[in-house]
């Protein structure tokens, strides 16, 4: 008896440990597209609430890395992953993970916003939706999208337009439906690839700010191609560089005094 | 000339004219059979002829050339003589629908009013003068002013009593007739299975037997009542006269309309063309084929190609699902695609072969062995019938939808897919209610394809099922309703039959034209609707744009 309270309350413990410490933890992560390797031994543990924002010049692997944390990388013929990706306690790479479930707990934004065509409403009650939520409780699925669409600072917008086909949005609006389908399914973690490379300035202005609300709640992983908006959103900031982690640390760090020259040169546009 | 090429003006010319020359050929291949067709519709004069041995036809003229000059003795050889086709009618009297003419014989052409063209339900047409209306001893003559009343008054009647027979016969003989059969049928039965003790079933087939009097006893009663319309419909005949002086008796029974074609305002024009396509389109064929409408033929077409859509459709879009989203993209995968692809190739009497072989002797043939062999030799399925043609045809345009879904499918952005995985979905929920739904304007447009190719094939069907004359649609109101053994009518075969098969082509060729043009038409009306649907859908799943 003793010894289970005692249990209990370690694992709690270690929780607590948790939620001020990492969310995804990285071991070694070798990821092969057939036979070319495109990430090489990446080891780096990743904040829980915190933003980490993944930068390198192009085919550096830091897309590819967001995507084999959620493991969107599977829907490739042929590739290979070594190495350890631990979210939550889990190798998410071990047999026994249902890929299903995983992708429940992680919410992902791509670079091209891709909006289903469906109306405004299905599209973000979509996720709870398929993943049986609220299945006779329209309104807590009402509540939901209300909820996720104001997160998403879209309710205003589009709160009078919920059956109009969510591919008459702007752009912008577009990506931050795409935002608010993702925070439906209530999820832990947010991946984000690139989400405003193909927005206006406005645009882009919203998404960052919006990227500040959401991390209290959320752990997010950015990958960006602007340095000034990774300096700007996030708290971490990793360099890859040729399927290789150069280096990973304070944002401020990282742009202010990096500890490789490399890094200093990529920032300051030496190269890249 | 340079510059033309230089800024590739001529190539707009180019491509419009290609553009051009098939519109104009469509829209001459339209015009060219509703042309021909019009003998069908349309009410063409009566002429008179008389030639120079004062013997008279009255018809009308359907065709004229020029004598070949071999033909001719030397001293018209310099004259371009010209010969006529009519259509004299009367076939019971001169044998013949048609007689050609030649100038020469021709005395005088008159177009007489009073010349009438009497439609009958035997016989063909027949051109002549109306001379007394009959009922019993009653006569009224043509001079008469009531003649046109009351010959429309009977007619109506007689149609009545013609309608009333018509429904006996399809109706109650043809449903007394199905449940003897099925009595039969079942004794036949009792003493397959059970053979060793047939003494012990002998109540039970004495009963059924009992049953079949009894249906016998309600068939000849419903003949009786036949017979008694019939005579008391027989009671009301017309006189008429042909060119030359022979009178004949017509009972009005036996007469579809009567009108004359020399005295008809436009507007009465207009009605007899309005009546003749009602006819065309609702009334069963008459005359072995060449007069009266097309009805079943209709049913048979539309309902054999909905068949063949709810076969095709389903299989087609699965297969095309496995192909391309859970298959693994490799050799063997592309080896099925190119068979598919030329199995859409493979000429359609191939596909007949197969359906006869495969679906009718072999499927059909156990299932009569398995489950009907009381009857055999008599085939149940194991002969031609509308689910099997069906069958074949579906074969032969599910290339046709995987070809055009496979396309579908991959033209749907990656981006959508990935989003829907990445909110937790399984791949089936994504295919189902992301993929399948942004897919549905393409796949509705291989069934577009699809069911005008199944709507016009003809070759496999002759093996299959189609027939010139059924006697019941394959959807009646005896239980189960769809009879899908049963063999059917068909458009596409029926311009064969009509237009190469009937003993009386030349009089049949508007016929021919007219089955042409509607088959055309329901192909078209088919792929409109279809088309419509398509654009609703396409607004409605429009690709997302910035």
């Amino acid at each position: 008896m003793d010894a289970s309270i005692e249990q209990t309350e370690i694992t709690e413990k270690t929780k607590k440990m948790k939620t001020v410490s990492e969310k995804i933890l990285v071991e070694n992560l070798d990821f092969y597209y057939g036979s070319a390797r495109a990430l090489k031994k990446i080891t780096m543990n990743i904040p829980e609430k915190k933003v980490t924002a993944l930068i390198g010049p192009s085919g550096c692997g830091k897309s590819t890395f967001l995507r084999t944390i959620n493991r969107m990388n599977d829907l490739i013929d042929d590739i290979r992953v070594e190495g350890k990706l631990i979210i939550d306690e889990q190798n998410i790479y071990d047999k026994t993970i249902d890929v299903v479930e995983l992708r429940k707990k992680i919410g992902m934004i791509f670079q091209k916003s891709n909006p289903f065509p469906k109306s405004v409403y299905e599209n973000v009650a979509y996720g709870p939706r398929v993943n049986g939520m609220f299945k006779n409780d329209k309104n807590g699925l009402n509540e939901v999208v209300e909820k996720s669409l104001k997160q998403a600072a879209l309710w205003d917008e589009v709160k009078d337009r919920m059956n109009e086909s969510a591919l008459g949005l702007s752009g912008g609006q577009q990506q931050r439906l795409c935002i608010a389908r993702a925070l439906a399914i209530q999820p832990e973690i947010i991946l984000m690839d690139e989400p405003a490379s193909a927005l206006d300035p406005i645009s882009t202005a919203k998404i960052e700010e919006l990227i500040h609300e959401l991390k209290n709640e959320y752990t997010i992983v950015i990958v960006t191609h602007n340095m000034q908006q990774a300096a700007r959103v996030s708290d971490l900031t990793a360099f890859f560089y040729i399927g290789e982690l150069i280096e990973f640390d304070k944002t401020s760090k990282i742009f202010t005094n990096p500890s490789l020259n490399q890094t200093e040169d990529y920032i300051s546009g030496k190269f890249g | 000339m340079k510059k033309l090429f230089s800024t590739g003006e001529i190539f707009i010319w180019f491509t419009g004219f290609g553009l051009g020359i098939t519109v104009i050929m469509i829209a001459g291949l339209m015009f060219l059979i509703l042309i021909k067709g019009s003998d069908y519709y349309y009410p063409s004069k009566l002429a008179l002829v008389t030639s120079y041995d004062d013997t008279k036809y009255l018809g009308q003229i359907v065709r004229d050339e020029s004598i070949p000059k071999t033909n001719l003795p030397d001293s018209l050889k310099d004259k371009n003589l010209i010969r006529y086709n009519f259509k004299i009618a009367n076939r019971d009297i001169y044998g013949l629908d048609f007689k050609w003419i030649e100038e020469p014989q021709i005395k005088t052409i008159e177009h007489p009013v009073s010349a009438a063209v009497i439609e009958r339900m035997e016989y063909g047409n027949f051109n002549g003068y109306l001379l007394q209306l009959k009922k019993n001893d009653d006569i009224i003559s043509v001079d008469e002013p009531a003649f046109e009343n009351e010959l429309d008054k009977y007619i109506h009647l007689a149609t009545d009593y013609r309608d009333k027979i018509k429904d006996l016969e399809h109706g109650e003989v043809g449903k007394i007739n199905y449940q003897i059969e099925q009595k039969n049928l079942e004794i036949k039965r009792i003493k397959y299975y059970n053979q060793d003790n047939l003494s012990s079933f002998k109540d039970k087939i004495d009963k059924i037997q009992s049953e079949i009097d009894e249906l016998n006893k309600k068939y000849n009663a419903i003949t009786l009542k036949i017979d008694s319309l019939r005579e008391s419909a027989g009671q009301y005949t017309l006189i008429v006269m042909t060119a030359d002086g022979h009178e004949k008796e017509i009972e009005l029974l036996n007469i579809v309309r009567v009108y004359y074609p020399n005295d008809m305002s436009v507007f009465q024009q207009a009605g007899f063309m309005f009546s003749k396509i009602v006819e065309f389109l609702v009334e069963d064929p008459r005359e072995s084929n060449t007069e009266g409408g097309v009805f079943p033929a209709i049913f048979g077409t539309v309902m054999m190609v909905i068949l063949m859509s709810l076969i095709a459709v389903p299989f087609g879009v699965v297969t095309a699902l496995y192909l391309r989203e859970y298959a693994k993209q490799g050799p063997v995968v592309r080896t099925v695609r190119i068979a598919v692809n030329n199995l859409a190739g493979v000429p359609s009497i191939v596909f007949g072969m197969f359906g006869l072989g495969f679906f009718i002797y072999f499927v059909g043939g156990t299932i009569d062995q398995l489950f009907y062999p009381e009857t055999l030799p008599t085939p149940t399925w194991g002969t031609g019938g509308i689910l099997w043609a069906s069958l074949t045809l579906a074969l032969l345009t599910v290339p046709v939808v995987i070809v055009s879904t496979e396309e579908a499918l991959a033209a749907i952005p990656r981006g959508i897919r990935e989003a829907s995985l990445a909110l937790g979905s399984t791949k089936w929920q994504t295919i189902r209610k992301i993929v399948l739904p942004a897919a549905t304007p393409g796949i509705l447009t291989g069934v577009i394809l699809a069911m005008a190719r199944g709507a016009g094939e003809v070759a496999p069907l002759m093996i299959t099922g189609v027939v010139k004359l059924a006697p019941n649609l394959p959807l009646d109101g005896n239980f189960p309703f769809f009879h899908l053994d049963r063999k059917f009518m068909h458009l596409g075969f029926h311009i064969y039959d009509v237009g190469f098969q009937s003993p009386n082509v030349e009089a049949a060729l508007p016929m021919v034209y007219m089955t042409t043009f509607l088959l055309i038409a329901i192909v078209v009306l088919l792929n409109i609707s279809a088309m419509i649907m398509r654009n609703k859908l396409r607004d409605k799943y429009k690709a997302s744009t910035f």
